[in-house]
């Protein structure tokens, strides 16, 4: 066997929209060119996770990490890594240099994670079932199908402690349970993929990096609680891992993994796809399960819940995609396994996607009882350019913002819980002085209040009246009692709505109200914006002293309110400014300021 | 496709893993570098680099990586480096395709210097 050299190219949707595909196909073209096709092998795998940098491309065995790559990198990266084995510096993650047997330093960004659900996700190629099956895949099913009994399988569950990460929590086992004792000769496996927080992307690139695992866990259901039909809920908006999905459906059917008979244990499974148009509601368990069935995306009251009465009336299994992902590696690894990875209360790990004001945002997954100062700072390399943290939320619009004090909460669900936010789907967006907190509990009710379906009426009102309250205060105009009022709805809302939609879109209204009181303030009886986002609430101005005169933030205002004369102090009219603050970006002395 | 039966599974498992375990590099300790700049090149390496990834795999060292590397400057080329945790580093130039199993044999398994081949980079 001649020596080869193995090029992973990062497949995931935020890689590929970074023209990763484009790289890909260069590379395969450029090694035929320059004569070396036997000598490489491209590889288009699943997310790294490293976002920031993307697109990435790994080269093995010499395991050069190489971000932020072009399409016309890809002739130099054969003719001089390829053909001649030097590492190219200029892309090199950091533009290290080493000396070719020194092991690469450890990158900051994945020194504290741990990878059990993306455990394949840039590793393999997720659209051919042969690497997902030498990386132990369907080990777990052969094991469940030949060697345990419904029960081992759900005890083994039990033994893991896996919650679901969905957000809320619940102990998988528990509902698998449920379902298998459930009276009814048609049962169900559902997995939600309708993935709709603001900033989060795990569950996509879980399908997209590792489809697979889903597929082999949801027909593990199957086994444990008597189903023989699976539905995958996904939304459209992810073509990328519908594609993925429908390809490892296709590839698992020739083996026989899916269909009749799976493996000559006479246990027969199918998993179907089902598109959703993109309401956020459809991710909750009843809401979701109306779309299956094709009625429109509105939650039922539970009891009963999905367990005993679910899809077309049958007992239902539902979990989330990450859910998913982790049973394959307890099957395989055991429960105790499992068990060892994080804390008492939640075991295993979470996957997070880390967004907002962040140096390097990109997918993290660490194990449970990590804190949040580990994640925003070490991994996530603190916040971008210099400024000061100021908050993260976490459990998307149903959870809560997490201040500087309570940044070395350990991540758990009990600990989420008891500091106002949650541990939610996973998405984690970082705050910076720059951003108000009024508005930023504005915006995720603007988000609840567009994607309530309007079924219950605490929901439908409470969300819109809580809204206009908020914009009262972003505009100056609210009083002490607008915010009584909003803790009332608040109440009413958590306590009389259907869904945890309903239920969840105050907390970040009371969370910001809870660890920000004097920004309220600040807005209600000052009517000042300490951040000077809400416009109704802020001017800019010219301090002449410092202005010289060079035009530039007159040439650039959109709406022509600067004026001056050249070299001579400029003013602003009030009274034209849209408040842009394209004037203070433009300023290269520090002229402006907004108040 | 036919469907597959447990054992047919086995053996694409194991089929597959030979080659995924070629991918993989971690906890593979015991490094050899050869230098495949353009004199190297010229100077036959890639016919060693080759004998080496071959014998590798005949003989089944699994915690073994070769990859390639510059030139190594000052040195009659082809020339090779090998980086164990027992040895350091060792390099070795003017090395021919018959010398490639003792190497392997010698240093990688054995731990031991061939002084004749051996040079100070």
């Amino acid at each position: 066997m001649a020596f080869k050299n193995y090029i992973l190219v990062c497949g995931g949707t935020a890689c590929e929209s970074s023209k990763s595909d484009q790289i890909y196909k260069n590379l395969i073209e450029e090694a035929k060119n320059q004569g070396v096709a036997d000598q490489v092998q491209v590889v288009k795998t699943g997310c790294f996770g490293f976002c920031e940098q993307g697109p990435i491309v790994k080269v093995l065995p010499e395991d050069s990490f190489y971000v932020q790559v072009k399409p016309e990198d890809a002739k130099e990266i054969i003719s001089e890594h390829v053909i001649k084995g030097r590492e190219i510096t200029r892309l090199q993650y950091g533009h290290h240099v080493r000396k070719a047997y020194e092991e690469v330093e450890d990158i900051q960004f994945y020194k504290k994670q741990k990878r059990v659900v993306l455990r394949n996700c840039g590793k393999i190629d997720p659209e051919n079932i042969d690497e997902y099956i030498a990386c132990d895949g369907y080990k777990a099913l052969e094991k469940a199908l030949f060697e345990m009994s419904e029960d081992d399988i759900i005890n083994e569950l039990k033994i893991a402690g896996l919650r679901g990460r969905g957000g809320a929590g619940f102990p998988t086992w528990m509902k698998w349970n449920f379902t298998k004792q459930a009276e009814g000769d048609v049962k169900y496996v559902v997995c939600n993929a309708d993935e709709g927080d603001p900033g989060a992307y795990m569950d996509r690139s879980t399908l997209e990096g590792d489809p697979h695992s889903v597929l082999e866990a949801m027909t593990i259901c199957g086994k444990a609680i008597g189903a023989h039909q699976g539905f995958i809920y996904i939304r459209a908006e992810y073509p990328l891992a519908i594609h993925r999905l429908e390809v490892a459906m296709k590839q698992a059917r020739e083996y026989g993994l899916l269909g009749k008979d799976i493996l000559g244990s006479g246990f027969d499974y199918d998993i179907e796809i089902r598109l959703g148009a993109g309401a956020f509601v459809c991710g909750e368990e009843t809401a979701l399960l109306q779309s299956i069935e094709g009625h429109r995306g509105m939650p039922q009251p539970r009891p009963p819940f999905p367990a005993v009465k679910g899809l077309w009336g049958k007992p239902t299994v539902i979990n989330n995609v990450e859910t998913w992902a982790n049973i394959p590696a307890i099957i395989v690894n055991g429960g105790a396994w499992f068990a060892s990875i994080g804390t008492e209360d939640s075991h295993g790990t979470k996957v997070f996607a880390l967004t907002g004001k962040i140096c390097n945002s990109g997918l993290v997954e660490v194990p449970m009882g990590t804190t949040l100062r580990e994640i925003v700072f070490d991994i996530g390399g603190g916040i971008a350019n210099g400024k000061k943290f100021k908050a993260v939320q976490t459990g998307g619009p149903s959870g809560g913002v997490i201040t500087e004090e309570n940044l070395d909460t350990p991540i758990d669900f009990g600990s989420l819980m008891k500091i106002g936010s949650m541990m939610g789907s996973g998405g984690m967006i970082v705050m910076d002085e720059d951003d108000c907190i009024v508005d930023v509990a504005k915006f995720y009710l603007d988000f609840t209040v567009d994607e309530s379906c309007g079924k219950c009426a605490p929901c439908r009102i409470g969300g819109k009246t809580l809204n206009a309250l908020l914009g009262k205060i972003t505009e100056g105009k609210a009083s002490d009692e607008d915010v009584a009022q909003m803790r009332q709805i608040a109440l009413a809302m958590q306590k009389g709505s259907l869904c945890a939609l309903g239920q969840t879109a105050p907390n970040p209204v009371l969370s910001t109200l809870k660890y920000f009181p004097e920004e309220y303030e600040a807005h209600i009886r000052d009517k000042k914006c300490p951040s000077g986002k809400c416009k109704r609430l802020i001017s800019y101005s010219i301090d002449p002293t410092k202005c010289i005169g060079c035009t530039a933030c007159a040439r650039k205002c959109p709406v022509g309110a600067i004026s001056g004369e050249l070299k001579k102090p400029h003013s602003i009219n009030t009274q034209v400014c849209i408040k842009c603050g394209v004037c203070k970006e433009t300023c290269k002395f520090s002229a402006i300021s907004v108040k | 496709m036919a469907k597959l039966t447990v054992e047919d599974l086995h053996s694409i498992r194991a089929r597959e893993e030979v080659k995924m375990k070629k991918r993989n590099i971690e906890g593979k300790k015991r490094h050899i570098v050869v230098a495949m700049g353009t004199s190297g090149i010229e100077s036959g390496a890639k016919v060693i680099l080759d004998e080496f990834a071959s014998l590798a795999e005949k003989k089944g060292l699994d915690d073994v990586i070769i990859t390639q590397s510059g030139a190594i400057e000052g040195v009659k080329e082809p020339a090779i480096q090998i980086h164990t945790p027992d040895l350091g580093l060792v390099t070795y130039a003017a090395v021919k395709k018959s010398d490639v199993e003792k190497i392997l044999d010698e240093t990688v398994v054995g731990g031991k210097v061939i002084k004749d081949l051996q040079v100070e980079a």
